[in-house]
């Protein structure tokens, strides 16, 4: 059964949309001037991709997708939050090319009976690539539809063979400052966030089907700005859980300590699943911009995805484990 | 000064601080103003009011510190032009972020410090933009259209707090703000001290009468509270992030607690009749 709800559009939505595109039909248009049009089979009107990214072809899995407008890609690319390249919107897209992504490796070890180090370009073959398309929500109360190209993370934790004492997934980003220059120190010593970043998922979490190990995006790919060469995609969680750029996988009987969950326990919890009705402390969860639109919309519990996922919380308090 | 000089001066203002509008104009119609428009609009008009008001409340320290006086009468001027931004910042937010949704925007209001913080530093603009005139000069009288515009310290300070507790960790640029304000005001604290100090020193004990003994102890308060406040900015920034959100946290985690005992049940029941929502959806289409 396809998860896509046909989008709730009203007359005036749809207006607001055609105006959108049109306006934005001229800047388009200069960019496919500048830019070799990357043919892109499952997502088309995303806009141009720069023919610098490979093409990654992948068949659509409608199952797992929403049938919501994905966004262009020059959207998805030019406003990330991405800390390793600095703390502005735009500064991923800036200096996104320091980062090689390859040659790359990723270990995958801690609780698990074949632990083993992988080329990302093998790691990619693992099992049949597919394209999902997601909704992003952002802990900062914006989205975007992007259509991600990878296969469920459970592949990969299936084949190096979880011991029966893991319970959690950490997920490590790569520490190299010279490829993220916003990890060198602060010359005054205002704290960030502790490098490399960190992230983690309850194994059940990590094992859901949603889960998507992602090696790319819009037919391409992963660009530097969106976490090449290798991510997780977690749709029903805020952004900052899909951890970018991948070095390590391991599996761990504790909870492990996460960036933003330690920066500020408060306003960044270790689920930080979607919830409309727990405030972030300095702002509403209710509703969210989606870039493109010019009206706020509701927020969704799970992000949309809560027929999915919302079993694996059943007799949690998501006000206190937010 | 010539009054062409003075002219020529104002038309500069004019210009300087009508560049950022016009730059996000031409971002504008140059499809450039990033993939989230309210927000980046929000942010620059923000940081536009920021160094607008920073600009006018440093003429002073500029007299103070180098005896260069004439930009004194541009202070005004430049005050009036950080209104207009803030202006603008509030009229987005208004407007374009939450389209009058007067509920949403009450609870921000209410509910979030930097909302309220934010909102009260505008609001006391609101009557130094309204006295800027010659005429209201006149009508209240020098001195209590000075005391009156005394406001702008406190307005500004509530303005630098704003910024620092909506940014995110991680972020200098607010605490910048706050350090060059402090630093302001701290120039203007020291140079009153000073000025009390000399003025003891070279008046005879004997001249002194009562009135005028009480008259310097009131100025020598005034002094002490706007330095005492200086130096809590510059300590609160040194301080660091972690002792901002922690303080801020502490007040929210008991508010979010008491919500939590209130509402638990409700949005529990919410959360579900969601689900189910999705659910039947799903059975339609099949």
């Amino acid at each position: 059964m396809p998860i896509g709800r046909a989008p709730r559009l009203t007359e005036a939505e749809v207006t607001d949309e055609a105006i959108y595109l049109n306006r934005r039909a001229f800047l388009a248009a200069a960019a496919a001037a500048t830019l070799a049009l990357g043919g892109s089979p499952g997502s088309a009107g995303a806009g141009a991709v720069p023919s610098a990214l490979g093409p990654l072809p992948a068949r659509r899995n409608p199952r797992w997708s929403t049938t919501e407008p994905t966004n262009r890609f020059d959207e998805a690319t030019t406003y990330n939050n991405f800390y390793e390249f600095g703390v502005d919107k735009d500064d991923p897209a800036r200096l996104g090319h320091l980062l090689h992504p390859r040659p790359w490796t990723v270990q995958v070890g801690g609780l698990v009976r074949k632990p083993a180090r992988f080329d990302v370009d093998d790691l990619m073959k693992l099992a049949p690539l597919e394209e999902r398309i997601y909704p992003l929500r952002c802990v900062e109360a914006w989205s975007m539809v992007i259509p991600w190209i990878g296969y469920p993370l459970s592949a990969l934790l299936k084949r190096v063979e979880p011991l029966g004492a893991a319970t959690f997934v950490a997920f490590t980003t790569l520490l190299d400052p010279e490829q993220f220059p916003a990890q060198t120190p602060p010359l005054l010593g205002f704290g960030g966030l502790d490098w490399p970043y960190a992230e983690g998922l309850r194994l059940d979490e990590a094992l859901h089907p949603l889960t998507l190990l992602t090696f790319g995006m819009y037919g391409h790919v992963l660009p530097n700005q969106n976490g090449a060469p290798i991510r997780v995609v977690v749709p029903w969680k805020y952004g900052f859980k899909s951890a970018k750029s991948i070095v390590g996988i391991t599996l761990v009987r504790e909870q492990p300590k996460t960036a933003w969950n330690t920066a500020a326990p408060q306003e960044y919890g270790f689920y930080a699943n979607v919830n409309p009705t727990v405030d972030h402390p300095r702002w509403s969860q209710a509703t969210e911009r989606r870039l493109g639109e010019f009206r706020r919309r509701k927020t969704a519990p799970f992000n949309g995805f809560a027929e999915e996922v919302a079993s694996l919380y059943t007799g949690m308090d998501l006000r206190r484990d937010y | 000064m010539t009054r062409r000089g003075r002219a020529a001066l104002k038309a500069g203002v004019w210009i300087g601080c009508l560049s950022p509008l016009l730059a996000l104009l031409y971002r504008y119609w140059t499809n450039d103003l990033t993939a989230n428009p309210v927000s980046f609009l929000t942010n620059t008009l923000g940081d536009w009011t920021l160094r607008l008001l920073l600009t006018s409340l440093a003429l002073t320290p500029l007299r103070i510190l180098f005896g260069i006086g004439w930009p004194m009468p541009l202070r005004r001027l430049v005050g009036l032009f950080a209104f207009f931004y803030a202006s603008l910042h509030f009229a987005v937010w208004l407007v374009i972020d939450q389209f009058f949704d007067w509920p949403a925007l009450l609870a921000d209001i209410l509910k979030r410090p930097f909302v309220t913080a934010g909102m009260c530093a505008l609001t006391l603009l609101v009557p130094l933009a309204v006295t800027s005139t010659a005429g209201m000069v006149k009508r209240l009288g020098a001195r209590a259209w000075t005391r009156l515009h005394r406001l702008v310290y406190v307005s500004a300070v509530l303005g630098a707090v704003h910024f620092i507790w909506l940014a995110k960790v991680g972020r200098v640029t607010p605490y910048s703000y706050a350090g060059i304000l402090a630093l302001l005001l701290g120039i203007r604290a020291v140079d009153g001290v000073r000025r009390l100090l000399r003025r003891r020193w070279n008046s005879p004990s004997h001249l002194k009468g009562d009135t005028r003994m009480r008259t310097s102890l009131r100025e020598w308060a005034r002094e002490l509270v706007v330095l005492a406040g200086s130096v809590f900015l510059v300590g609160g920034c040194a301080h660091s992030m972690t002792a901002d959100t922690k303080m801020l946290d502490k007040g929210m985690t008991s508010d979010d607690a008491g919500m939590a005992t209130d509402k638990g049940m409700s949005t529990d029941k919410e959360m579900r009749q969601d689900t189910g929502m999705t659910q039947d959806q799903g059975t339609e289409k099949q």
